[in-house]
């Protein structure tokens, strides 16, 4: 059981992690629980479709940026941004996707931002052929509506 | 598409399409128009108007600071170049192809961009309207004006935005002025098929063609002019959503005919002196509506030693890449500079309007008005030479002057004010074409804003082709 102003939160395998309140409704989906039902803030969250491993780097950033919320002397925008990027760097690719996918459920708005110019940056410039292999896209157009559609925009090629 | 769940974990990296579509939005044009042909899924996002929006939106915060794009017309075309404040070229591949050559180079006009969009008049006997996108380097021409011959001669076309559709619009004025000065308006919507313009029921205020200055403002959804009837300034609003006009009067009469966006805010100048008092004092207002008035929300003074000013012929030319308003006088070859930080200032004036023989040049310079003569190395070669109409050049405290004579040259001059040097650029053009007659006309300073919003038209499209 969580102390007062604490909330416990709970992984899809099991694990638990106690998180003070500031820190946990950085998730719009979260603080809707919360707020709706009270017996959530007494009890046990569970955050279904998330692991352990990622749940553990959504309370990390969380942290960092709801103690910037509350002491901008202490944690500097330039801190978080060098903070920011930090956190993005370390990530493999499967972290990434998957933290992309539970901050979207969790509607952290503030990382869900961070993690799409993530992605994005990792395949601008990238061929079209490049992209169906990276996403696992499969090319439903026909060579010729794939030429008709080339035909409109020769400069970006 | 694969999905394989197993324990929360995903195996293989799908990113479902909501996801993929936030960070479709922060991707560049360029690569945007090239993942149209990844799958069906992806083309048909990013055709979408709303996504179009969404994108609009990220590329305002993901840009800032200006851009220079140059209107070039060469041999009956009009090409666009585009370079960002460091001087750097950016490629903009529109290709203007008129079926009739123009009459002259000077008988385009360009407006002020809105959200990397950009509408040019041809005020030759076609009366041609060519809207561009300078994301998607798309460039449509408008269907024909509905009105009779006689309101084409003074017509102004003006881009617009409507938040409650989210459309782009085109209103074109028309004005009789040789005769009882009645108006007329049109709109067309932007993106759509139809092939006609929509005459509106409304009637315009008279005169409002001849208002100096306009401002297309995107966030909202409205054009600003300002009049003048005689003896005070007011303001007409256009509704985009409600297609009215509304005429709201200044909480404080107004002395400059000018309006510009100054950091998103609709802004305007005065000038005041004191009694016995030679100096005058120019503010920079900014206008905000209240209650069917305008009131001030906040103004900087910068005081200027000028004893006559015709600040009529001042306009609002831009903002330069160091933040400083640039204010172009019409009449006279000097530029204003507005500085908002230091709330100061400064004057440029330089005498190009006649043809010059020699290397002579006036400078000007922080509210002194000496008559200082510089001597500009390497010498300026006899030649008709002119200031550039906006005036603006992509490199900080540059003067532009175009070879009006030797058009075989096609070479501007860049007049460095500071160092007092002078350089001469032959002009290169993307895609290169050998012996270009090619002269500058414009150079538009704007924000770039990626707008990927199709322009789609009844009639052909144009995109760039080789």
């Amino acid at each position: 059981m969580a102390s007062k102003g604490n909330l416990t939160l709970k992984s899809c395998n099991g694990k638990e992690f106690i998180v003070e309140e500031k820190v946990a409704v950085m998730s719009t989906t979260i603080k809707n629980m919360v707020d709706v039902d009270d017996s959530f803030a007494q009890g046990v969250i569970p955050i279904i479709g998330v692991d352990g491993k990622i749940l553990a780097k959504l309370i990390e950033y969380c942290k960092e940026h709801a103690e910037a919320d509350e002491d901008e002397e202490v944690k500097s925008e330039e801190y978080l941004k060098k903070f920011d990027e930090k956190f993005v760097d370390e990530l493999n690719l499967n972290d990434l996707y998957d933290l992309l996918k539970a901050s979207n459920y969790l509607e952290i708005t503030k990382l869900l931002n961070l993690l799409c110019q993530k992605v994005a940056s990792m395949i601008k410039g990238k061929k079209p052929e490049e992209i169906r292999r990276i996403f696992n896209i499969k090319n439903d157009f026909t060579p010729e509506e794939e030429e008709e559609i080339n035909r409109q925009n020769p400069w970006a090629f | 598409m694969k999905r394989q769940r197993r324990g929360g974990f995903v195996v293989d990296n799908y990113i479902p399409h909501d996801i993929m579509v936030q960070v479709l939005a922060r991707i560049p044009a360029k690569s945007l128009m090239r993942f149209m042909c990844v799958c069906k899924l992806w083309n048909s996002t990013i055709r979408d108007p709303k996504f179009a929006e969404l994108h609009r939106q990220c590329s305002h915060t993901r840009l800032d600071g200006n851009y220079f794009i140059t209107f070039w017309y060469y041999e009956g075309k009009i090409i666009i170049t585009s370079k960002d404040h460091q001087g750097r070229g950016v490629d903009i591949p529109i290709k203007l192809k008129l079926k009739q050559s123009l009459f002259s180079y000077s008988s385009f006009y360009v407006h002020q961009p809105l959200d990397g969009l950009v509408c040019i008049d041809f005020h030759d006997p076609k009366y041609r309207t060519f809207v561009l996108n300078l994301a998607t380097c798309q460039a449509v021409r408008l269907p024909k004006s509905t009105f009779r011959r006689e309101y084409w001669k003074h017509s102004c076309h003006y881009l617009c935005f409507d938040p409650v559709s989210k459309e782009y619009k085109v209103l074109n004025l028309c004005e009789k002025i040789y005769d009882d000065f009645s108006s007329r308006c049109e709109i067309y919507t932007l993106g759509t098929d139809s092939t006609s313009r929509r005459k509106l029921q409304v009637i315009p205020p008279k005169r409002l063609v001849d208002a100096k200055a306009s401002v297309s403002s995107s966030c909202n959804g409205a054009i600003y002019w300002m009049t003048f009837d005689g003896r005070k300034s007011f303001l007409v609003v256009f509704d985009v959503s409600n297609e009215i006009f509304r005429v709201v009067r200044f909480s404080e009469p107004i002395n400059s005919r000018h309006l510009a966006e100054v950091g998103g805010r609709l802004s305007t100048l005065k000038w005041t002196r004191d009694y016995g008092d030679k100096n005058c004092r120019v503010s920079l207002w900014f206008l905000e509506e209240y209650d069917n008035r305008i009131t001030v929300s906040k103004m900087n003074y910068f005081p200027t030693t000028l004893e006559k000013l015709e600040y009529d012929t001042l306009r609002i030319g831009g903002i330069c890449p160091e933040g400083d308003i640039v204010l172009i006088d019409e009449n006279k070859p000097r530029n204003f500079y507005l500085s908002l930080q230091e709330e100061t200032l400064r004057v440029k004036r330089f005498r190009a309007s006649k043809p010059i023989a020699d290397k002579a040049w006036r400078k000007d310079e922080n509210q002194v008005w000496a008559k200082e003569r510089i001597e500009f190395q390497p010498e300026l070669s006899v030649g008709h030479w002119r200031p550039c109409p906006a005036g603006v050049s992509s490199r900080p405290g540059e003067i532009i002057l175009v070879d009006e004579v030797e058009m075989n040259l096609s070479r501007n001059a860049y007049l460095d004010l500071k160092k007092k040097t002078l350089r001469t650029e032959v002009i290169s053009l993307y895609p290169p074409i050998k012996n270009p007659q090619v002269r500058y006309w414009y150079e538009v300073p704007y924000n770039l804003v990626e707008n990927i919003v199709s322009l789609r038209t009844y009639d052909h499209v144009w995109n760039y082709s080789s």
